[in-house]
């Protein structure tokens, strides 16, 4: 295992604990109590109402990372299926076709209207997400497969009458799971962008509840007092998102090994 | 394929939940609502309405707007000015910096290690926050640029600017792995032993390494357009993109369905160019 997935399980693994790291009642508004400093009571302070900082910002996490990982799980789950369909099925053309009319969309633009559209909750936040980025992994499953079919030792397999099944399971999909891998990382990563995107402008679903793209917005105003209502969620983000990134790397640069070996 | 897209947004439109004469006309009983509806043809079923709006779209003709009650080509018509001035901007700072970070971190040294830091910052800090920061700076602090509105070009500068930096990692990226590809193929060592000056030898690695860039640019042309919309909302600037928002906070679908018609329209036609323009630079295509 390589160091950023390590990285990166970690952060999921603290997405799962997080309500145990949290000190304080991330909702709860104590007033008397706004906008302090860092004290051994409240660890990054407390914002404009009042709220614990470090206990927003954990279960924001939560919440963050998990629509952005419910969302890669819609993109990859949904781009598999229709990338094999549109490489093996019956209905090749008309997969294809349907493919490429969603790839015309510019992502954020359709996370946005079907965001809008369905009335919002956490699910509903991913789905808009998770839609948003399925046609570019179907593609790129699509590809994936194809540049696997056509290798010759498929060719070789067949000729020695290995059946179609065990060329797709134990020749196709392992030599075709790399890039599929990698690009699952960059969607994920896409997909913490897109959901915070969503949630800054206030289409995250519930207002009252935590999350980082909503804490931006709300510290947004008072950055010049208390600019770590910013730093905090915008640098967890912006970690998560290179750790993703690093993620997708390293499986590129395995592919690229394996490739220079042959 | 177009078609394919037209369709698509049709029906989805339809078939989610949500009513913008409802959305419009709040206070209205529902008898009102109702010739309000017919008036506008929503009572028909859908295959008639699909119908009707494919044979106005043949036309040219775009149907009206379910808020304003005026022809969608003119709502839209005005908003596209500031947004193609942003997008353009953008395109050209993206571009430009793109290009640059690209080549210096190609070169390496702690230059190219600077290059690979910034390349990496615009790839992963959501561009919002960027230009929340700026804004700080530049707007409140310093005074020097207007935060919001659209009225002027200098009101463009602090958008264009973050917006095209955000979008320069990846060509930065595509362009500088690239780069530093060609400069390992066979050629470039014959070139060097012939005893060309460096200026040449980049000549010869920088065509190379532009093709795979200019399709990437083309994603980014799709990334850029749907980012204006955050980043009208954000500056509050009037443009296609915040009509988008609002109309579809409205549920104006011939606003809705003309936006996203235009926006594949775009990025098809952002493709196709790329695709001209590999051509032009590589004749084995």
């Amino acid at each position: 295992m390589k160091l950023p997935v390590i990285a990166l399980l970690c952060l999921l693994f603290m997405m799962v604990i997080a309500p145990y790291l949290a000190t304080h009642d991330p909702i709860h508004a104590e007033s008397g109590h706004e906008l302090e400093s860092y004290s051994h009571e409240h660890w990054f302070g407390t914002d404009r109402l009042g709220r614990d900082v470090w206990s927003r910002f954990v279960v924001g996490g939560q919440r963050t990372l998990s629509s952005a990982l419910l969302a890669t799980l819609i993109a990859t789950g949904g781009g598999l299926l229709l990338g094999s369909l549109g490489n093996f099925g019956p209905l090749q053309s008309i997969i294809r076709l349907l493919i490429d009319a969603l790839l015309a969309f510019p992502a954020i633009l359709l996370a946005l209207v079907i965001r809008t559209l369905l009335e919002g909750n956490l699910l509903t936040l991913a789905l808009a997400v998770g839609v948003a980025n399925l046609a570019t992994y179907s593609r790129v499953t699509m590809d994936a497969l194809q540049v696997a079919q056509h290798q010759p030792y498929i060719e070789g397999a067949r000729s020695i009458g290995a059946s179609q099944w065990r060329l797709v399971t134990r020749h196709i999909i392992p030599a075709a799971l790399p890039t599929l891998a990698s690009f699952g990382a960059v969607v994920f990563a896409w997909s913490l962008l897109y959901a915070s995107a969503l949630a800054f402008l206030g289409l995250g679903g519930d207002p009252t509840q935590p999350d980082w793209g909503i804490m931006l917005q709300q510290g947004q105003g008072t950055i010049v007092q208390a600019p770590r209502l910013v730093i905090l969620p915008a640098s967890a983000l912006a970690l998560s998102v290179w750790l993703a990134y690093a993620v997708a790397d390293t499986y590129s640069i395995s592919i690229r090994k394996r490739s220079s070996r042959l | 394929m177009l078609w394919v897209a037209v369709t698509l947004v049709f029906f989805a439109l339809r078939v989610l939940p949500g009513d913008a004469v409802l959305t419009t006309h709040r206070n209205s009983s529902p008898q009102q609502l109702e010739t309000i509806r017919t008036e506008l043809g929503l009572t028909q079923p859908l295959s008639v309405q699909y119908g009707g709006y494919l044979l106005q779209l043949a036309q040219g003709d775009l149907g009206i707007s379910l808020t304003s009650y005026q022809p969608v080509t003119k709502v839209i018509a005005v908003r596209l000015v500031p947004t193609l001035a942003l997008g353009l901007s953008a395109f050209g700072v993206a571009t430009t910096l793109g290009m640059l970070l690209g080549v210096i971190s190609s070169l390496g040294g702690w230059l190219g290690r600077f290059a690979d830091m910034a390349i990496l910052f615009s790839q992963a800090v959501p561009f919002y926050i960027t230009a929340i920061v700026a804004v700080i700076i530049f707007s409140v602090e310093l005074q020097w640029l207007p935060a919001s509105g659209s009225s002027s070009p200098v009101h463009l500068i602090l958008p264009a600017a973050t917006l095209g930096f955000h979008t320069s990692g990846s060509i930065a990226r595509v362009l500088s792995a690239n780069l530093r590809e060609a400069y390992q193929q066979p050629y470039m060592l014959t070139a060097q032993a012939k005893g060309l000056p460096p200026i040449d030898l980049f000549d010869h690695a920088f065509r190379i390494a532009l093709l795979p860039t200019l399709s990437v640019l083309a994603l980014q042309a799709g990334f850029l357009l749907s980012s204006t919309v955050i980043v009208e909302v954000m500056f509050s600037r009037r443009g296609v993109g915040s009509l988008l928002y609002q109309s579809v906070l409205d549920r104006d679908y011939p606003v809705v369905q003309a936006l996203t018609l235009l926006g594949a329209s775009t990025y098809l036609a952002a493709n196709g160019v790329s695709q001209l323009a590999r051509r032009q630079l590589d004749p084995r295509l």
